[in-house]
């Protein structure tokens, strides 16, 4: 309540509380990803006990030598660089892109004209497709200007529905979160 | 250091992660994959930690011991692993 | 087996080769076909022109290694125009893999332009908390990061001296590769006026239109087409135009297979139908 009611006053007293509140929440976000370790480790650690997977032990190996390495040294250090740029960057973007491969197999099976619906999502995703690449404007001419428009005037209405209910939903979820309606988490007595 | 030898594992391991696609799921690509996940979670972990003493630590050390309560209730957050403190972890 | 039967069944091993070797001809025969520059290209270089020797910009990298491939070329164009603009540049990041963007790709640009570490530019890191930390910097950089992303004390460098606060920021460029660009919009932007520039991936490129529509979003970068452009605009082309040959490739395989499917699905439908 003190963070949104700083942003509809200037009483000093509230800022300098909804400041320090962030500053808290920023603090606590920090020990989520420490918990993550914690959590994985000990799931795999589990999984090396009962002999079940051997690539536990390079999972949990290279997380620990990771955070040794980044807390002894600094992550800005040639021997942090040398990890993160040679090991690191080459397993990410080849694992980034297997999304380019499961998208051709998924749409060599699941991308059917099974209905017009069906037909007109098809052609405008082509169409995107084709404006967003060079060759598309060589190989269907005025794929540019409809491709323009699909995104300036259709896909926008679209996209700003989506956001304004996207921004109400999250403004129902956090007065419901404040006014103790939302009690998953919560155990009961 | 052996010359080269930074290209070398990059593109080995390039290579380790695609043959899943390429090929079949195989023991190289599993190696590759657990170390990509391993070097993943420990970058954030470092990160985090990083953020935690820049932003925390460095601070109440300056003198602002009132950020005693959130580094106090960031370490609730660990006694989820008690029976009897879990309760705490909310 | 029939024509029909044959296309149903391809192997997906078949598809994923196709798709590799395509995407990889472009390497060894560049297609190097012009491409008509977009406005918004434009308009986000002529923004940055705007700025003047010796301003601030906050860069946050808010992209993984993952999406480098996407935008790398527009992260090494950014350096390019603001070091040869003369622009400070301090640099946050909201995801962790984000500084190690900005070491490996941002950072070689700008010291190659003789910037000087502290005094030119300053990679602050990573600080947890998404949107309460972009909120939290406009207002004191200083309670965020007390010391930056090689261990130095923040307040010891020059450059951040003068740069606590979003009034001493001209404008804020973010590569995005989720919910950034909303952030910035919502807490820098609304709340105090800071031009905003974004360079969504591809896929983020439409969500965060409604902002550049609405003017929250000063300009807007398309995704790997829009960073070729830049490049092209900035008259250095790079990482983005060699790739885009290949984005073009993987493209058309993607079209090429969605039509085969479908000749598939429309043949087996006439059969089923002729039976």
């Amino acid at each position: 309540m003190l963070v949104i009611a700083s942003y509809f006053t200037t009483n000093t007293s509230i800022a300098s509380a909804s400041d320090g509140l962030q500053l808290w929440g920023i603090i606590i976000a920090g020990f989520a990803a420490v918990l993550g370790l914690i959590s994985y480790t000990s799931y795999n650690a589990r999984q090396i006990a009962k002999k079940r997977s051997v690539y536990a032990v390079v999972a949990v190996g290279s997380a620990l030598a990771t955070v040794a390495l980044g807390l002894t040294l600094t992550p800005s250090s040639a021997e942090y660089g040398w990890l993160t740029q040679n090991i690191l960057t080459p397993l990410t973007m080849s694992v980034g892109s297997f999304i380019g491969f499961f998208i051709v197999s998924a749409a060599f099976r699941s991308f059917r004209a099974r209905s017009l619906e069906a037909g007109i999502v098809l052609a405008a995703a082509v169409v995107i497709m084709l404006k967003n690449i060079p060759i598309g404007e060589y190989l269907v001419p005025g794929v540019l200007p409809l491709g323009n428009w699909l995104n300036d005037v259709a896909s926008l209405g679209g996209n700003r529905g989506f956001t304004i209910a996207f921004a109400v939903g999250a403004v129902i979820a956090g007065v419901r979160q404040i006014l103790g309606f939302e009690r998953g988490r919560v155990v009961k007595p | 250091m052996i010359p080269g030898l930074d290209v070398w594992v990059a593109a080995g391991l390039t290579i380790a992660i695609l043959s899943y696609v390429l090929y079949r799921e195989n023991p190289v690509y599993k190696v590759a994959e657990a170390a990509f996940v391993g070097i993943s979670l420990g970058n954030v972990v470092v990160m985090a930690v990083r953020s935690l003493i820049s932003s925390g630590v460095n601070s109440l050390i300056g003198g602002e011991a009132i950020l005693v309560v959130p580094i106090a209730l960031g370490l609730l957050l660990f006694s989820v692993y008690s029976k009897r403190l879990g309760k705490l972890s909310q | 087996m029939s024509i029909i039967d044959r296309l149903s069944r391809i192997d997906k091993r078949v598809m994923y080769w196709t798709m590799l070797l395509l995407i990889a001809l472009p390497y060894a025969r560049p297609l190097g076909l012009p491409m008509q520059i977009s406005t918004y290209s434009t308009e986000f270089k002529t923004t940055i022109d705007g700025l003047a020797k010796g301003d601030v910009a906050l860069v946050s990298i808010d992209i993984g290694l993952g999406s480098v491939s996407e935008l790398g070329g527009g992260v090494i164009a950014l350096a390019k125009q603001l070091s040869a603009e003369g622009v400070k540049v301090v640099a946050v990041s909201t995801v962790a893999e984000g500084p190690l963007v900005f070491d490996q790709y941002f950072k070689p640009v700008l010291e190659s332009t003789g910037y000087r570490y502290g005094t030119d530019y300053v990679n602050l890191g990573y600080a947890a908390g998404d949107e309460t930390m972009i909120a939290r910097i406009a207002e004191d950089i200083s309670s965020v990061y007390t010391i930056d992303y090689s261990g130095n004390k923040v307040a010891s460098l020059p450059l951040m001296q003068s740069a606590n606060t979003y009034a001493s920021y001209r404008l804020v460029v973010t590569f995005d590769a989720g919910t950034a660009t909303g952030f910035y919009a919502r807490q820098w932007q609304a709340k105090y006026g800071t031009t905003i520039l974004s360079i969504p991936t591809a896929v983020n490129f439409s969500y965060f239109f409604p902002l550049y529509q609405a003017g929250s979003v000063k300009a807007i970068l398309n995704g790997p087409r829009g960073c070729a452009e830049y490049e092209q605009l900035i008259g250095a082309p790079g990482m983005a135009n060699q790739g885009i040959d290949s984005l073009s490739m993987g493209q058309l395989v993607v079209i090429g297979f969605m039509l085969l499917g479908n000749v598939a699905f429309i043949g087996d439908r006439i059969r089923r139908r002729a039976q």
